[in-house]
């Protein structure tokens, strides 16, 4: 009885492989045109809350000790002396470590996605120290390719793709396109910007362009923002006058000029969005859509204001420090 | 390509006949999304072609041979590498992919969005060197 069972499983199982390559096929054969690349620059999502983000090394050794102050210099006189970024921490990784997460290998340095994405992942970077199996010409000159490589891998961690990506990046460029792909065009077209693999100096030579620091700071701010006093976490409430409307939550993180909300709905649905906050606790309009047609708009202060719902109408909040 | 019922159905049954096979269940139950992650989770699969190379970020810009695809599942996510030369993956949700991906019974081979993937304990050698494998030294 088993014997038969398990004959007719075979046959099931055959059946069904000849039926999924089937469909495979006629998928094949259908034109589809989700296909279509979408080849841009930064990765919206992968934009990084805070301005103080974590990294670790994930391997538990001293080894490496120079290596790993090239990449924490060349950071640091790049991406962070250019912006309102701290990268913070630098220790070794534990479990649950959150922030960036370095391995070190010796393959093609890489991440394994663009900007936040890679928040807590366990070897989300990985960078080359030794390059005797990968690339081997650098293994002449560590520092040079360390620095530029940490520049340019940095760059994917902060959430920016490939600039030879871009729709408008000159054809012999895009003979280079590969990665993740952003889907916001920042700044025009640069061909000297460290994320460019066109740039006719290597990475940049771990220099930031003029328009790097550009989009950098439409992102992460200016550096040396002055703080601002309302610096902190906030929790608010919107209330509406239309009974059917329940009220939504929303918290503000602000960070010198920055302002981040997120709203929680009673059915658990996140939306997020940024704006700016003047000193005086002022936004310039911070508008959370959790679709296109759904959305609301705060206006006023940190402190309390108005609020103007796509399906609530008008409402008014009050916010908390935490 | 949208989600597909079809797809969903007939990449979920071969994987579910075979483990009932295994358990000597009765019944054959489509293996939920966790235990499809947890069985699919550090597996990698890559899609060769012949003569396929790429242009390496390194100072050289060294052309190098390559394989064509390489997915790796991790975790809740598959990451979508293109080439060997490529140092930013593609990271998916493993749940918004499913209508795009077909897993044979044994799970040695995958189809995703048209292209077929074989799966690799280990990193495929590619030369003799291993990886590394410079196709012209001038520089481009």
């Amino acid at each position: 009885m088993s014997l038969e069972k398990g004959q007719f499983m075979r046959f099931s199982h055959t059946l069904l492989g000849l039926l999924l390559l089937l469909i495979a096929l006629l998928s094949v054969a259908k034109e589809n045109l989700d296909q279509c690349p979408d080849q841009l620059y930064a990765l919206k999502s992968g934009i990084w809350k805070s301005l103080e983000i974590p990294v670790c090394w994930e391997e538990q050794t001293q080894k490496f000790e120079k290596q790993r102050q090239w990449v924490q210099d060349a950071v640091k006189g790049s991406w962070e002396k250019n912006s309102a970024l701290h990268f913070v921490g630098w220790g070794n990784c534990q479990s649950g470590s959150k922030g960036l997460r370095i391995g070190v290998q010796d393959v093609g340095p890489h991440t394994e996605g663009l900007g936040s994405e890679l928040d807590g992942l366990k070897n989300g970077m990985v960078l080359n120290f030794t390059f005797l199996k990968w690339s081997q010409s650098c293994s002449t000159e560590l520092e040079y390719c360390i620095k530029d490589i940490a520049v340019h891998e940095f760059g994917h961690a902060l959430g920016f793709s490939h600039e030879q990506n871009r729709p408008d990046a000159p054809k012999r460029c895009k003979m280079d396109s590969q990665g993740s792909d952003g889907d916001l065009l920042v700044t025009p077209y640069d061909l000297n910007s460290v994320m460019n693999y066109c740039n006719p100096k290597w990475q940049g030579d771990g220099t930031l362009s003029t328009l790097d620091i550009k989009g950098l700071q439409s992102f992460y701010g200016k550096p040396n923002s002055i703080s601002n006093r309302f610096d902190g976490n906030w929790m608010g409430t919107l209330t509406y006058s239309d009974p059917g409307c329940v009220s939504d939550k929303v918290s503000i993180t602000v960070e010198g000029n920055s302002a981040f909300g997120k709203l929680t709905t009673p059915d658990g649905r996140t939306a997020t969005a940024k704006s700016n906050i003047d000193d005086s606790g002022n936004f310039s309009n911070l508008t959370i859509k959790l679709s296109n047609d759904d959305s609301i708009t705060l206006k006023g202060g940190i402190l309390g204001g108005r609020t103007l719902s796509t399906d609530c109408g008008c409402g008014f909040y009050k916010f908390k420090k935490l | 390509m949208k989600l597909n019922f079809f797809h969903i159905l007939f990449f979920l049954l071969p994987i579910a006949t075979e483990i009932h096979a295994q358990t000597g269940a009765s019944s054959a139950e489509p293996p939920t999304n966790a235990s499809l992650t947890e069985m699919l989770n550090g597996r990698n699969y890559f899609h060769f072609s012949k003569n396929f190379s790429c242009r390496s970020n390194d100072p050289r810009h060294t052309i190098i041979k390559s394989w064509k695809n390489k997915i790796e599942f991790k975790e809740e996510r598959i990451l979508v590498w293109g080439s060997l030369c490529n140092d930013s993956a593609k990271s998916i949700p493993f749940a918004s992919i499913k209508g795009d991906l077909f897993i044979s019974s044994d799970l040695r081979l995958i189809i995703y969005k048209k292209q077929v993937l074989v799966y690799k304990e280990k990193e495929p050698i590619l030369c003799e060197e291993g990886q590394w494998c410079p196709l012209k030294k001038d520089n481009l």
